[in-house]
Parts: C-alpha cells; structure tokens; sequence
C-alpha cells in the first residue's frame, strides 16, 4: 500500500487552487512545486477526482412547498411532530386523573355525611298516644295526660337529629283545625307526662301553629323516654278534648352510638365504605398511574 | 419585481412578497436541510422551521447574499436539532436510499477490512457518499455541502458559517481529504490510501 505524505498547509493549498482561490504568486509556487513532487500531483489528481464526485451529485428539489400560512407567520416556532398516541395517552391520563379526584371527593363528601345519619334513621320507633283528659280552656291547672304501654309503629316523624345530640326539647304541632284560642290556652297549661311535668315554652304563630315544649326531667319508668333520643308530640284537636300523640323513637342501641375514634370519620367511612365502590376507586387510580408511566416513556422516546 | 423588492415587501409584513421568495429558495435550502440532516423527514421539519424563522427575523437581514443568509438560518435549525438528537439518540432498523427504500447492502456498512472484491461489490455511490457525509463532523459536512455540493463560493461560504474566510479554506481541505479517504473504500479504482501528516 503506497502512502503519501502531504502537510496540512500543502493540503490546504491544494484544495484551494482547485477552486482557483489562491493569489497569483501563491499559485504559480505551487505549481512549480508540483512539477518536482509526485506525491503532491497524487494528491492534487485524488482531490480532484473527490471533488468532482461531490459537485456530479444531482440535486433534490424540494418535496413540497414551505410557503407559510397566516397561522405559521404568526404563530411560535412549532415544537417537533410528536406522535398522536403520546398526544392521545397524555389527554385520557388527565381526564382519568380528574375523574379519580372527582369520584374520590364525591365519595369523602356526599358517602360519609350520608353514613353519618344511617344509625339514626334505621332506629325503629314507638308510637305512643296520649289522650289529654281536660279540655281547653278548663278551670284545672293542669292537664293529664295518659300514657299507654309503648308498641311497635310504623315511623311517622321525619324529624333527624345526630346520634349523639342530647335532645329534651320536643316540638308540639298543632293541626290546622287548632284555633288561636286553643293554642293560648294551652300557653298557659302545664301539661304532665305521666309523672313528668311538660311544660309549654313557647308558640308561633304560623298556619300550622306550633308549641314547644320542654320536659324537665327524663321520666324514671321503664317507659320513660331515654336520653339521649328525640320525642315528638303532636297535638291535635278532637272534639270536645284534645289528643297529644307523642311518638317516642326507640332508644338507641349502644352499638349505633358512635364512639370517639383515633381515626377521623371521613377515613373511616372510605375505609370501610361500599366494597364497589373502593373497588372503582382503585382501578381509576390504577389507569391513571399506568397512563401517566406511557407518557413518561414515550416522552422521552 | 425582483429579490430586493420582495425583501422589502416582505419586512413590510406582506406574506405573499416572502411566500414568492420561499418558492425561490425552498429546493436551495430543502436539498442544504436534506444533506446536513442525512434524511428527508427531518430536513422537511428544519425547512419549515428556517422559513418561519426567516419570516420573523426578516428585519434583522441587512443586505448581502440573501441565500446565505437563509442558508445560514437553516444550517443552524440543522445544528439545533442534530444536537436534540444526539442527547436522545435513536437508531433506524434500516437505513433509507433517496427513494425512502430500505438498503439491502448498504455502503455504509463496509468494512475497512474487507477485500477490495466485496468493496466494489458496494458500488452505490449515492448510498457511499451519503455515508460519508455521515461521516464528516457537521462543521465539516455543512461546508462540503455549501462550497461543493450548493457551489457556495469561499466568501458566501464564511458568511453561512459565520467564520472568515481563511477558516473556509481550511476546513473545506480537511473536510475534502476526509470525504477522499472514506469514498476510497467504495471506489475501486482509487489509488491507494495515503495518510495525512499535520506540521504540526
């Protein structure tokens, strides 16, 4: 194998007296040079030949038109095509991203709040009548009233209170058949439950009138009304005497009676909420963080 | 109306006057994209993206060779997203001719050390010359592209590459020795290789 050794600013030269880019007397050194060392005019001809190889290379017209729209004039420099199933993954991930926030929120809010009231409003309730033996208006100081063994009814008072709510304050509606009269009269009547005095706190005035009433002592029988629970007695006027239905709720169990927790009600609940319900959450959570994980790669592809 | 004219319109914001002016020069800078990128996809991008850009840097363009000073846009674009590539490289299954087919025997993958029979037996020199090109740095590549291959001439060479002009000279020599020396191995009937000794 021959090899020809050639300095780089013979090199240099060479190249550029192929061009014709060297000055007058530049080029006619070189020249002379050229005529008394072979290995330069070998390297003169392999550099000519190369150069004429590059400049027979046909050229490429270009495969379309880059005339610019108003869009791209305006717009900024566009990043590089990415591919649409980076572009479509990255879309659902932050839509299944939100849903998951959302149904996660959803459950939290509206699943425990609802919970919270289900021990309460399962409790079955007693209904107990009580007949008031005076009639309104009557000399009697004070009205008795009877009342019967506690029985099984069907749940008639929609009113809801929190489990652990002490309640002693139990409201009397007045049928609208009630008159003014009746309800003044009763204003001033200490009415007795059993042997528990009740007494009439207040009334208003509305087109059904109501009257509270407060019990000054929880009864001591065993159908007394247990504290805490809630008791609505509703008054209603028969001819010629007056009939106060006071509906007892059962009293609650002490299992339905929430107990302080170390863990907060709302983790409870979604802890140990609906089965399905957990199960949807975590397949949500489970899309999510694989689509975001395709997204990491094919981004950095 | 002629170049200036458009140019002047153009930095007016008038988009048809540079629109006419990309049809002028869009296989100039296409076929500059094409070689310093190596493949059509990515010069097709850096074409685009050196047209916007030209459009928006319009004002600062002061005169002189206007296709330098495209080609110098795109040649950067070119430099800009070859630098992206080479910090997330990727590798092609197979590579690609000028009519996007797949090469069976590509030139590029000759061996240095196999026998001039199976050389000449790679003989495509379009597919040897691109390799080459390959070969070359980006620096040296552009200004094989600019001066041989675009027909550049010394000055609106160094005004592409932002250097003067001695640094065209040489790096336009180097670049040429390099090219020689690695088509020789795809052309059977140069002579034998020589080796380059630097004074210094």
């Amino acid at each position: 194998m021959m090899t020809i050794k050639i300095s780089k600013k013979d090199l240099e030269a060479l190249s550029a007296y192929l061009d014709n880019q060297l000055t007058a007397r530049d080029r006619a050194r070189l020249e002379t040079r050229l005529q008394e060392n072979a290995d330069l005019r070998t390297a003169l001809e392999d550099l000519r030949r190369t150069r004429a190889i590059l400049r027979a290379q046909p050229k490429l017209r270009a495969p379309r038109n880059f005339t610019l729209t108003p869009e791209m004039a305006g717009q900024q420099i566009p990043k590089r095509k990415q591919q649409p199933l980076f572009q479509t993954l990255r879309f659902a991930a932050v839509a299944i991203s939100l849903l998951f926030v959302f149904v996660v929120l959803g459950d939290l809010m509206f699943g425990s709040s609802m919970s919270a009231f289900k021990p309460l409003a399962e409790a079955p309730r007693n209904e107990i009548v009580t007949q008031v033996v005076s009639k309104p208006g009557s000399d009697e100081s004070a009205a008795m009233m009877v009342l019967p063994e506690p029985q099984e009814a069907p749940q008639e008072s929609q009113e809801q209170s929190a489990p652990e709510e002490i309640v002693k304050t139990v409201v009397v509606g007045l049928s609208s058949d009630v008159s003014p009269t009746l309800t003044e009269n009763l204003e001033s009547e200490a009415l007795i439950v059993e042997d528990v005095p009740v007494q009439i706190e207040s009334t208003k005035e509305l087109e059904t009138p109501e009257v509270q009433i407060v019990l000054e002592s929880p009864p001591q029988s065993e159908r007394a009304i247990p504290t805490p629970t809630v008791a609505v007695i509703v008054v209603e006027r028969v001819q010629p005497t007056i009939v106060a239905k006071a509906i007892y709720p059962q009293p609650i169990a002490p299992e339905l009676i929430p107990t302080p927790s170390p863990v907060p009600n709302w983790l409870n609940n979604w802890v140990f909420g609906a089965p399905i319900t957990r199960v949807l959450e975590l397949a949500i959570a489970l899309a999510a963080v694989s689509m975001w994980v395709a997204v990491w790669f094919l981004r950095r592809r | 109306m002629d170049e200036i004219a458009l140019i002047q319109a153009a930095k007016q914001g008038d988009l048809d006057s540079f629109n006419r002016l990309v049809l002028a020069y869009q296989d100039l800078v296409y076929y500059q994209a094409y070689r310093v990128m190596g493949e059509r996809e990515g010069a097709e991008d850096a074409t685009q993206e050196a047209f916007i850009l030209a459009y928006r840097k319009l004002k600062s363009y002061r005169g002189g060779s206007f296709r330098a000073w495209l080609l110098r846009i795109v040649t950067n674009t070119c430099y800009d997203e070859l630098r992206r590539r080479k910090r997330r490289p990727t590798t092609p299954l197979e590579p690609l001719n000028n009519d996007d087919e797949e090469i069976e025997s590509p030139g590029w993958l000759a061996d240095p050390s196999e026998s001039p029979e199976e050389a000449s037996e790679r003989s495509d020199m379009r597919a040897a010359l691109r390799y080459c090109l390959e070969e070359l740095t980006p620096e040296f590549r552009t200004i094989v592209v600019l001066v041989d291959l675009q027909g550049l001439d010394y000055a609106e060479a160094a005004q592409v590459i932002g250097k003067p002009l001695g640094t065209v000279k040489s790096r336009l020599a180097r670049a040429r020795f390099k090219m020689r020396a690695c088509l020789q191995q795809f052309w059977e009937l140069l002579p034998a290789a020589y080796r380059l000794v630097s004074e210094s």
